[in-house]
């Protein structure tokens, strides 16, 4: 088509819909000018005028119809039918206002509850990280072939060959979340700060300029030595150094190692944690180079043009290197890689989808309500719909108005729905985790959010509208037919809902499998905190064994520890003290020792987790001891050393043999002696929630060797005492800390908790989410209830005058209830069963939340279909109550 | 005599168009030349030829104008456009090949 064309085209529509009036007008010129000349003309034929315009009004016929005619090829008048439908389907609902009311209220929340989860979605999508360029900024990770889906982090040996083979990235850096004790020069003022141990090159990754003074390179960074640089965060500067602008060459001490300020992030900058406050290039010490520790975060700049995949197969073939080199350590590990955006948002997004999958079966069951309705009413209008018919409405015009019609309460819900999410939007920011490296997310809606309801609402007019207009064209609608429709309609909703209650089931049964996690000791009322001897103090080099440094341990440590376990012991209302080098649960890092069984089991050796604790530790904690005694303080050094071992180790050194008795080593550390197992104990999970089993030893801090390699020989520093109280954990502080100053001045305590606090810190959050699933899953559930009742009153109310006839019959109470719900049963079996087919394939997609749950749950599903086939029985009683009760007499006389 | 409503729709808009490939015309002026020049064998009546015309003119292939005529009043006076006459063509052609093709069939039948 021309454009002069399409323009004369467009010209003649805008005027067919803006002048309409001046084209009537010219039209009736025109058709008067024809007039005049054809009556001329029979006037020069020898009429006279009177009988020459007769005969020409005649000759020229019907002109109302020929003006009509012309008009509807102007092609506009579906613009102005629409306009009418449109009008007509408002005042229909003023009309039955309370059937309006209950179709504009299932509909705001509908669409509302989408419109606020779609924004929050988007609000997390759209987030402006603070990174520039951030979709060429990748997170590196690895797995291993056993578990493809859990994604861990990377080994020190994993980033050297990385950082020293990659072809794909501009720059690559390591980071690791430590915290250490910040003081002054002096050593006063001390704190313990939380930030990221990294490499020199992570700002040429992250690109991001620091507000004051600069970011370090690798320049800054010296081998060794004081010195060091390190950019701090925009709250530690305000706190610690008073926001002065001069800060920028302030010298302190960082874990007792003299650094200096070299630059403040601006005011909001947190990455890749919100809680981080300084960002240090610490050089690894070699302990850490060796260390099979997996616990390095890697973030990557790609090189312009290279893609996420071509990085990935760049390093997998540098990890397939590694694993050939040593495939004890890098056997069966692969490297994947995500865009930044993804790893921090991972956490947010996942519950989110969830719950818009929650909202969208909601409106689909809500829009299915509202098209039962709107079918019943189109049976009540079949005689204006025939009327229409016969007037000349085609099928497609009848369905256009119908369809035009449904728009009024779209229009309505939606508006209604817009101003609902405004409001819902505060509440969900309360549910919902904040991604990483983002102040609290502000879900705002705004122009597009609004589009996007409008959307929606004329998404769901068409949903709901198609059925009923269909049906209700094809004059004329009968009863019957409406009821067949209504009952299709029922079906859908009844699968849906299951669904739904399926999804919500298994969700929570997830999460009381989490909570009530068997921890395998007693929780309650234990305080925990940190007591920290620096390196230095206890840890003298001295030499090397094969690649890794060698230390002399001093007695600081444990004498320190030996003296703190006796006077918390002695504290008032304290049940019990237990110390060990690392948290049980929920410990960031888990350091691990290798271990072999003695007398050649001929298993290999395995890391296993690796603790070091104090006496009479598995007595405080209530670990149920399968077999064997705790640790006592006769285990000395002196005494033949002794380990306990759990479950999963046992089971993996001695398959099948009791191993209290027997006598392990550790391979890696070469002043360890053989020692020998003395209890069994379960499990222990290392996180809650755990994915799978590891083995783990509990060695007496006291039983140690006085030389020590790294990585290892700082955990020898490191105690994590839980003391057992008789009242609130917390109280005792300040006593714990009076003890701590007697003992020992200079040190601190860190980390103050308590057990439960630890085991439960996500709980609230997650608890809340689940609330609203549910809300929605028993909102759902109503409105099938509602879906049923309707249904089988109406079928019922149908066939009244049967009903009454089999009763004068002499049909029994039994016979009606029959009659009744027997369609009811089909309906809401089949609905059942197709919904069960649904759930099988939709929570597919909920298996990475779910927790000791497989997604296919006989319990969950059995438990989910028997409420609502209750609440469909529920709904079905009160309308077959009514039939049984039919008097037959009345039931005849009805029509 | 054929009446007009036995003319298809088509074949209303080719007379129209045919007829005003020579000169703009009124609407009376195009179905006066229509009778004339078919040898007042066709004649257009106003319930077929206004609306033709307007859809004809909705699509964009003839323009029109109002202009003084000879009586003294204004008329609607239809022009072909440059695409009406590639349109005009395009029908033509396909009349041809009906009316070939019609003949054909008579003949073999």
């Amino acid at each position: 088509m021309s454009p002069k064309r399409l323009l004369r085209i467009v010209r003649q529509r805008i005027r067919a819909i803006w002048r309409p009036a001046s084209l009537d007008a010219e039209l009736d010129r025109e058709l008067a000018f024809h007039l005049e000349q054809l009556t001329e003309e029979l006037i020069a034929d020898g009429m006279t005028p009177e009988e020459a315009r007769f005969a020409a009004k005649r000759a020229m016929g019907n002109l109302p119809l020929i003006a009509e005619q012309s008009r509807d090829r102007r092609g506009v008048a579906w613009l102005s039918d629409f306009q009418r439908d449109l009008f007509s389907g408002f005042r229909m609902l003023l009309r039955t206002p309370v059937s309006a009311c209950v179709i504009a209220a299932s509909l705001a929340i509908g669409i509302g509850a989408n419109t606020v989860v779609l924004g929050a979605i988007d609000a997390v999508f759209r987030s402006a990280l603070p990174i520039p360029e951030p979709e060429t900024v990748v997170r590196v990770a690895t797995y291993h072939d056993r578990e493809p889906r859990a994604s861990r982090p990377a080994t020190f040996a994993d980033y050297t060959a990385w950082s020293e083979q990659n072809r794909s990235f501009e720059a690559i850096n390591l980071t690791l979340r430590r915290e250490l004790a910040v003081s002054d020069l002096a050593g006063g003022n001390a704190e313990r700060v939380v930030g990221v141990a990294t490499t020199a090159a992570t700002f040429d990754v992250l690109r991001v300029p620091a507000a004051l003074g600069r970011v370090f390179t690798a320049a800054d960074v010296p081998a060794a030595g004081p010195g060091l640089p390190v950019v701090i965060g925009h709250g530690l500067w305000l706190r610690r150094f008073g926001g002065s602008p001069d800060v920028a060459g302030t010298r302190f001490l960082l874990n007792r190692r003299e650094v200096y300020v070299i630059g403040v992030m601006p005011d909001g900058f947190a990455y890749p944690q919100p809680e981080l406050e300084f960002w240090a290039a610490i050089p690894a010490n070699p302990g850490d180079v060796q260390s099979p520790e997996r616990v390095y975060g890697v973030t990557a700049r790609l090189k312009p043009g290279v893609t996420l995949e071509q990085a990935e197969a760049d390093l997998n073939a540098i990890e397939d290197r590694l694993a050939r080199q040593r495939p004890d350590r890098h056997g069966g590990w692969h490297v994947q890689i995500v865009p930044i955006r993804d790893a921090m948002y991972r956490w947010t997004l996942e519950p989110l989808w969830t719950l818009e999958a929650a909202v969208a079966l909601v409106l689909l069951v809500a829009c299915t309500n509202i098209a039962g309705l709107l079918l019943a009413r189109a049976v009540t209008r079949r005689s204006e719909i025939s009327l229409r018919s016969a007037l000349g409405a085609s099928r497609g015009r009848l369905v256009r108005q119908l369809m035009a019609e449904a728009i009024a309460p779209a229009a309505i819900g939606g508006a209604l729905g817009v101003g609902l999410a405004a409001i819902g939007a505060g509440a969900l920011q309360m549910l919902v985790p904040p991604p990483g490296a983002m102040p609290l997310m502000t879900i705002t809606i705004d122009t597009r959010m609004v589009v996007l309801a409008i959307t929606m609402s004329a998404v769901s007019a068409c949903v709901f509208g198609v059925v009923p207009s269909v049906a209700a064209s094809r004059w004329p609608l009968s009863e019957a037919r409406a009821g067949r429709w209504r009952e299709v309609l029922v079906t859908a909703q009844i699968a849906v809902t299951l669904v739904l209650l399926i999804g919500a089931a298994l969700l929570t049964r997830s999460f009381v499998a989490v909570i009530t996690r068997d921890v395998r000791f007693d929780p309650e009322r234990l305080l925990a905190f940190d007591v920290n001897v620096p390196i230095n103090e206890f840890m003298l080099a001295s030499g090397a064994v094969g690649d890794r440094p060698y230390f002399e341990i001093g007695p600081v440590p444990s004498a320190l520890f030996q003296r703190l376990h006796d006077e918390f012991g002695g504290l008032p209302d304290v049940r019990g003290v237990a110390g060990t080098s690392v948290s049980l649960v929920n410990s960031l890092i888990v350091p691990t020792r290798t271990v072999e069984a003695s007398g050649g089991a001929g298993r290999d050796p395995i890391d296993m987790a690796w603790f070091l604790v104090t006496p009479d530790f598995l007595t405080t904690l209530k670990v149920r001891v399968i077999r064997g005694r705790d640790i006592s303080r006769q285990d000395t050094t002196s005494s033949p050393w002794v380990a306990v071992v759990n479950e999963t180790a046992a089971h993996y050194l001695w398959p099948g043999a009791d191993p209290i008795g027997r006598q392990l080593r550790l391979t890696d550390v070469p002043d360890e002696r053989p020692r020998q197992v003395i209890a069994l104990v379960p499990d222990v999970p290392l996180a809650i929630p755990q994915e799978r089993a590891t083995p783990a030893i509990y060695l007496p801090y006291l039983q140690q060797p006085d030389r020590y390699p790294l990585p290892g020989a700082n955990r020898l520093g490191q105690m994590t005492f839980m003391i057992r109280t008789a009242g609130e954990p917390r109280m005792l502080v300040p006593a714990v800390q009076q003890a701590l100053h007697r003992v020992d001045a200079r040190r601190t305590i860190t980390n103050v908790t308590t057990m439960q606090e630890q085991l439960r810190s996500r709980f609230p959050e997650r608890a809340r989410f689940l609330i609203v699933i549910g809300m929605f899953a028993g909102a759902a559930t109503l409105l099938a209830a509602i879906g049923i009742y309707g249904i089988v009153s109406y079928t019922a109310a149908l066939r009244t005058r049967e009903i009454g006839v089999r009763i004068a019959l002499g049909a029994t109470e039994a016979d009606v209830v029959g009659l009744v719900s027997r369609r009811a049963a089909i309906l809401a079996g089949g609905g059942l069963v197709a919904g069960l087919a649904g759930a099988v394939v939709a929570t597919r997609l909920l298996r990475r939340q779910l927790f000791e749950v497989t997604s296919t749950d006989p319990l969950t599903y059995a438990a989910a279909l028997l409420l609502l086939t209750a609440v469909c029985v529920a709904a079905c009683a009160v309308p077959t109550r009514r039939a049984m009760r039919l008097d037959p007499t009345i039931a005849l006389r009805c029509e | 005599m054929p009446k007009p409503s036995d003319l298809l729709q088509g074949t209303v808009d080719l007379l129209i168009l045919k007829t005003l490939q020579r000169e703009p015309l009124h609407g009376w002026a195009i179905a006066k030349r229509i009778q004339v020049l078919s040898g007042e064998v066709l004649a257009v009546g106003q319930g077929s030829l206004y609306p033709a015309l307007h859809r004809l003119e909705n699509s964009g292939w003839i323009e029109a104008e109002w202009k003084a005529s000879e009586s003294g009043r204004d008329a609607k006076v239809y022009t072909l456009t440059r695409e009406g006459k590639k349109q005009l063509a395009r029908e033509l052609e396909s009349w041809t090949r009906l009316s070939s093709a019609v003949g054909l069939l008579l003949q073999r039948a």
